[in-house]
């Protein structure tokens, strides 16, 4: 259509065009660039927390390989590497992590398909250094550091106030820690050290791989912590100081408490506590620990020592290092003993016992630990420890009874049994997972004072159990937990 | 070429007075019009920005308890119904590095008592959250250079209420901070006609397990 208007008045028409959509473009970019700017501040905070749950990932995935390395050591530090005291990696994966050596582990990268499409892994340190070895118990503590690192969406451009800066220190153009290029592709890194310690065999004053049966006798469980002269006398037991931490538990789904007063908590796998009704703590239905087999330990015994228990026999603990003794059985009857000497002061001595067959004490036979004795007595077959039981003068950590794993014992790979006489003040703990545990009492003040672990346990006269809370930092390392935890924010 | 002189004719004076008066009133309108815009992002704009300063909150604020040796709560004034105070303790993790006196490294951790403990636990660093004129302010003290160091630093604005609570026996420390933004060249500010945000940060303890009652 042909116009009508000057040409004059044609131009002005262009430039109010012009001039609109001028004003309508920067509002338009405006606003982008402001959206732009909320989204990247929006990115780089998610990636700043993403790290974290990167950094947490790798101190999970180091204390799984402590784990395996108590339970399938050979499987242990796959994939990983030996970390040189320069710093320096070497590509041998650690065989078991000694003092002294560190090993260091980079994550499998995981890519984010959806908005961003950023990756994300971790950077695992375990150390295992001498200044980490618990000066009383002798047991290698690990340090853990892991770096979780998460790229962040969006390019290397600066979003948010300085606060924000200051608290989340993203990396944008360069490594901060390493000073490296990141080539354009910005990051937030948060790096966490953790503080690993071993945890011991006797957490609980009863625990069971299927069912504990308390057989409704009114038992008491209790706790008294033999370290803490206000919850003990004279590292004893105290009625008068009792605890409430007489904890018991199963990974199956059946505690019979039999009205039993525990002072603790109960707590089963999914499962129910029957006549609860005096627990004094939480009946969870939450619970699970690992239970490890116990391998007998291989040595050379005491060169001329006795091989068989089968009369009245002796042999002697030694200060320091254990005396470590094999016997193929140990059955004794009348008033047969087997006594493990100590030294004459009564100062602490050790020894370590391997039967490779079966226990069995009848009539008033007893085995006897003189003061200051430390044993560990593993057995591979069954184990009926009654006549007159026990006779332990020290702490329940002193006695400490294994049941070795039927696949690594002779006798196939069923459950085997082990009964415990209670009479007279029993004071051992049990590890057991693989064998049905009878306690076994015979009067009415009859206490058993230590902790058990058995795959079922059940209680005959048996009138109450005593729980000493040190012996959750004694026996074999079965678990490791985090007991320091910090990030490191520089 | 004959001239169109019937389109060279003038507007009369009613043409043109009707004429301003329409494009005054679409002037006003495109005017008012504006202003509220501007209003409105200008609300928004701050609105956002309180809430990046709510997120810094909740960020640092999870960031120290989960490194947190003790968490206690407090109130400021015996007449609050909550607590409005929190205080934790650190663990004396860094010191000044023997190559680089401005650096600060790490230090080994060493056995106390069957507990590993890094530094001097009486020079653990102490950091409190607290509320003053409706800013939230983080301060903390610590001998890591040492000497005394106190830094306090304002983390947000416009804080209506702080509380905290224990929950999981006392594993988990929930914290609640509600916010009552300003809106930047409002014609009211009239608390009544803004709208609160509250925020909600549950953090798991790392370290410690804290006492499950509340004063």
């Amino acid at each position: 259509m042909k116009s009508s208007l000057p040409l004059s008045r044609r131009g002005n028409a262009l430039v109010v065009a012009l001039m609109m959509s001028g004003i309508l473009a920067s509002m338009a970019a405006a606003t982008t660039l402001i959206l732009q700017k909320r989204f990247r501040q929006a990115h780089q905070t998610a990636a700043w927390e993403e790290a974290m749950l990167a950094a947490e990932a790798g101190v999970d995935l180091a204390i799984n390989e402590l784990r395996t390395q108590l339970y399938d050591p050979g499987s242990a530090f796959q994939g990983w590497e030996t970390q040189n005291p320069d710093g320096s990696l070497s590509a041998t994966a650690p065989t078991g992590l000694v003092s002294g050596t560190t090993a260091y582990y980079t994550s499998t990268v995981f890519l984010r398909t959806s908005e961003g499409g950023q990756r994300s892994w971790c950077e695992v340190q375990i150390e295992a250094p001498t200044l980490l070895i618990e000066p009383n118990t002798k047991e290698q503590w690990y340090r853990v550091r892991s770096l979780g690192i998460e790229e962040v969406p969006g390019g290397g451009k600066v979003a948010g106030d300085k606060e924000d800066i200051q608290l989340r220190k993203l990396d944008l153009k360069y490594n901060r820690r390493t000073g490296q290029s990141l080539n354009g592709r910005p990051q937030a890194t948060r790096m966490v050290e953790v503080l690993v310690k071993p945890v011991g065999t006797f957490r609980l004053a009863l625990l069971a791989a299927n069912e504990i049966n308390m057989n409704n006798h009114n038992i008491v469980v209790d706790s008294y912590d033999s370290r803490d002269p206000s919850k003990s006398t004279n590292a004893f037991y105290d009625p008068a100081k009792r605890q409430d931490n007489g904890d018991i538990a199963t990974n199956g789904i059946l505690i019979s408490a039999g009205s039993a007063h525990i002072y603790g908590d109960a707590a089963t796998n999914g499962g129910t506590v029957l006549n609860a009704s005096n627990v004094t703590g939480e009946i969870r239905d939450d619970f699970f620990q690992e239970l490890f087999p116990v391998t007998a330990p291989v040595f050379a015994p005491e060169a001329g020592s006795p091989t068989s228990a089968l009369t009245t026999t002796t042999l002697a603990a030694a200060p320091g290092n254990p005396a470590n003794y094999l016997l193929s059985a140990v059955t004794l009857s009348g008033s047969e003993t087997l006594t493990i000497t100590g030294a004459a002061d009564g100062s602490a001595t050790y020894a370590t016992v391997v039967v490779s067959g079966d226990i069995k004490l009848s009539g008033q036979s007893q085995i006897i630990l003189e003061p200051g004795v430390n044993l560990r007595l593993f057995v591979k077959g069954n184990a009926d420890i009654t006549g007159q039981g026990v006779s332990n003068p020290g702490a329940p950590l002193q006695f400490q009874l294994y049941g070795c794993d039927p696949a690594s014992a002779t006798g196939g790979t069923s459950n085997k049994t082990m009964k415990v006489a209670g009479n007279g003040g029993l004071r051992a703990c049990v590890y057991a997972p693989t064998y049905d545990i009878t306690l076994l009492g015979g009067g009415v003040t009859d206490s058993i004072y230590g902790s058990f672990v058995g795959y079922d346990i059940g209680m005959t006269g048996v009138q109450s159990v005593h729980y000493d809370e040190a012996l959750g930092s004694g026996g074999l390392v079965s678990d490791y937990k985090v007991a320091n935890w910090f990030e490191d924010t520089r | 070429m004959e001239r169109d002189n019937r389109r060279a004719t003038g507007f009369t004076l009613i043409e043109v007075l009707i004429a301003s008066a329409i494009c005054s009133i679409i002037l006003a309108g495109t005017l008012l019009g504006a202003v509220s815009l501007q209003r409105t992002f200008a609300a928004s704009e701050y609105y956002v920005n309180e809430q990046a300063q709510q997120l810094r909150f909740l960020d640092s604020l999870s960031l120290d308890l989960r490194r947190a040796l003790t968490v206690t709560q407090s109130k400021s004034l015996p007449s609050l119904a909550a607590p409005d105070i929190i205080d934790l303790t650190l663990p004396d993790f860094y010191t000044v590095s023997p190559g680089n006196p401005s650096e600060l490294v790490p230090r080994d951790p060493s056995f106390t008592n069957g507990a590993a403990v890094y530094g001097n636990p009486s020079q653990n660093p102490q950091v409190r959250y607290f509320v003053s004129g409706k800013v939230l302010y983080r301060r903390q003290s610590d001998y890591a250079t040492g000497t005394l160091t106190t830094v306090q630093k304002a983390l947000c604005n416009d804080v209506q209420a702080f509380s905290i609570s224990y929950d999981s026996a006392g594993q988990v420390i929930s914290t609640s901070v509600t916010f009552l933004p300003r809106y930047r060249w409002s014609l009211d500010e009239n608390a009544g006609v803004r709208n609160t945000t509250k925020t909600y940060t549950n953090t798991l303890l790392r370290n410690t397990r804290q006492v499950s009652s509340t004063p």
